[in-house]
């Protein structure tokens, strides 16, 4: 090919590149045109050429950053919101549902219309306090610190939890703002009278319906630091088979609090299954976020085979996380 | 993850196409929309940002009406395919039944067509499920380019795509234009195929 035809065929590449979208490949081959035409083109014949070429560029170049601004992820409509609740998730226990519904919201960006589903399961005693924390979380997440903090504040004022769910969220909303190096104070919760926290401890240890992470809150880490947990998506328990060989299961997170996973083992895993008792230390998991991968270890809360509903014959498994 | 309703002989099943951004996804479930109409059972979702990229999925319902007695309902998905919507990947692929993997055929996107594939192998892992062991079939998308007459834009032979792609997985592949719509048909038809057949042995749904 002459130099003529390959300026032209490349000219041809980078529009049909840009048209289909991908800009940084007629980017790359603007760049390399440039480049072509400067070591084979005399000046007095390549100048108007090459400016030509730069304006291509410039445009290309604010399309690119166009691209990036609009990666701000936008307020669907109601009925797209239905659809994404509907369509991911998987719970077939209605409060359940109803807290995964609102949880898969957030994590497709929908935080007003999460929070307005969080605020409903604020009614339900068993998940009011995932609820609040996951409001906490929209709020830094979309319109900002100052409205998390007022939101705490107007909760402190309702009166809506009880003493140790407000010590909790205190905890909680202190812990976002030092992860975000924010320096705001919060209030914290008056102490309420010793006889409501015991009433309320009474009503915890009668309660049937509670959450995994109540019913086993009384188990607290060595350290008695609580992290903030990212949200877990899968957890990877690595085994030794023998022979130095390690394999790894990985199992979905049903349901996740703080620091606690709820996975359901298939009664596939038989190998799996036989091992695994209450108090069981699991040295090495992998532990599955969105952003991250994190190796740690953890402790076999609650081992139990479930016998009734959709997931019947499998088993379910409650582990304490630590991370490395 | 198929449903399967005992009672009204139902299932219901979910296809996720798969593949690096721009190779053509939302393209081909588009071509799909217009053409199998009577399959199609309501409108096609698409969500996407202002320069008209994949922001979360694309999702079309079909009815494939009663093949052996059971009353076949597919939802095809896409997923977005910029690196960075990882975890939205993620979420779109949880529960797929099958997979088509649209693979760009410009040279220029070699490269990326390996790394996608990759990153489908990874989060299938994380979704306990395995790339060996799902239904997949592979679609070399944009072949149209190479038949423009006087093309120079480097396109890579099928065989290459083979190499780089298929070599391991040996599954069915299709070179295709989801911008013209050949081969499209015949990548859903055979990536449909194979997951009823797998969902067969899982629920033994056919009569
Ligand atoms: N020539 C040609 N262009 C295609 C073909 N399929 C998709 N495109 C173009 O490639 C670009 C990206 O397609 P799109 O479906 O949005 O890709 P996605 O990111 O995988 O969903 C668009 O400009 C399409 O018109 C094809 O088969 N041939
Ligand atoms: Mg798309």
């Amino acid at each position: 090919m002459g130099i003529k035809e390959q300026i032209k065929s490349a000219l041809q590449e980078a529009e049909i590149y840009r048209a289909q979208g991908l800009l940084n490949e007629a980017m790359l081959t603007y760049k390399n045109l440039i480049e072509l035409i400067n070591n084979n083109v005399k000046p007095e014949n390549s100048q108007q050429l090459l400016e030509g070429i730069n304006n291509k560029v410039e445009t290309l170049k604010k399309a690119i950053s166009k691209y990036k601004e609009s990666e701000q992820i936008p307020q669907l409509s109601a009925e797209i919101q239905n659809l994404i609740k509907e369509k991911f998730t998987f719970s077939t226990d209605k409060e359940s549902a109803t807290l995964e519904g609102a949880i898969i919201l957030t994590k497709f960006g929908q935080f007003e219309r999460a929070i307005k589903e969080f605020n409903k399961l604020l009614n339900i005693d068993s998940l009011r306090l995932v609820a609040a924390k996951n409001i906490l979380r929209c709020y830094f997440a979309s319109s900002g610190a100052d409205n998390a903090v007022s939101q705490y504040e107007e909760w402190l004022k309702l009166g809506i939890f009880s003493a140790a769910q407000e010590e909790k969220i205190n905890f909680f909303l202190g812990n976002l703002l030092k992860e975000k190096g924010i320096g705001k104070k919060i209030v914290a919760p008056e102490m309420k009278k010793h006889a409501d926290q015991q009433i309320l401890i009474d009503k915890i240890a009668s309660d049937k319906r509670k959450t995994p992470s109540e019913s086993l809150s009384h188990i607290s880490k060595p350290d008695n630091k609580r992290e903030e947990f990212l949200d877990i998506t899968s957890v990877g328990i690595i085994m030794d088979i023998g022979q130095k060989k390690e394999s790894e299961v990985v199992l979905d997170v049903a349901f996740q609090s703080e620091d606690m996973v709820s996975l359901i083992i298939p009664d596939r895993e038989k190998a799996l299954i036989e091992k695994f008792k209450t108090g069981l230390k699991l040295n090495n998991i992998n532990f599955y976020s969105p952003i991250a991968i994190l190796n740690g270890s953890g402790i076999v809360l609650a081992f139990s085979k479930i016998d009734s509903g959709p997931k019947k014959g499998n088993y379910s498994l409650d582990l304490r996380m630590f991370t490395n | 993850m198929a449903v399967f309703n005992l009672k009204s002989r139902e299932i219901e099943c979910k296809i996720v196409f798969y593949g690096p951004g721009r190779s053509g996804k939302t393209t081909n479930l588009e071509y799909i929309f217009r053409t199998y109409k009577k399959q199609v059972s309501d409108q096609m979702v698409t969500i996407d940002t202002e320069g008209d990229r994949t922001l979360f999925f694309d999702f079309l319902p079909m009815g494939l009406g009663k093949i052996k007695g059971c009353d076949v309902k597919v939802q095809l998905y896409t997923v977005p395919g910029q690196v960075q919507y990882t975890s939205t990947r993620k979420l779109v692929l949880k529960g797929a039944d099958g997979i088509v993997f649209v693979a760009d055929s410009f040279s220029i996107r070699r490269e990326k067509n390996m790394l996608s594939l990759k990153d489908l192998d990874q989060n299938l892992k994380e979704c306990g499920l395995n790339i060996f062991r799902i239904p997949l079939v592979l679609q070399y998308n944009k072949r149209d380019i190479a038949d423009i007459p006087g093309n120079t834009i480097p396109i890579m032979p099928v065989e290459e795509m083979q190499n780089d792609l298929n070599r391991q997985l040996k599954v069915p592949y299709f070179p295709a234009s989801a911008l013209s719509g050949q081969g499209v048909g015949a990548t859903l038809k055979e990536c449909l195929k194979l997951t009823l057949v797998h969902l067969q042995k899982e629920f033994n749904w056919a009569q």
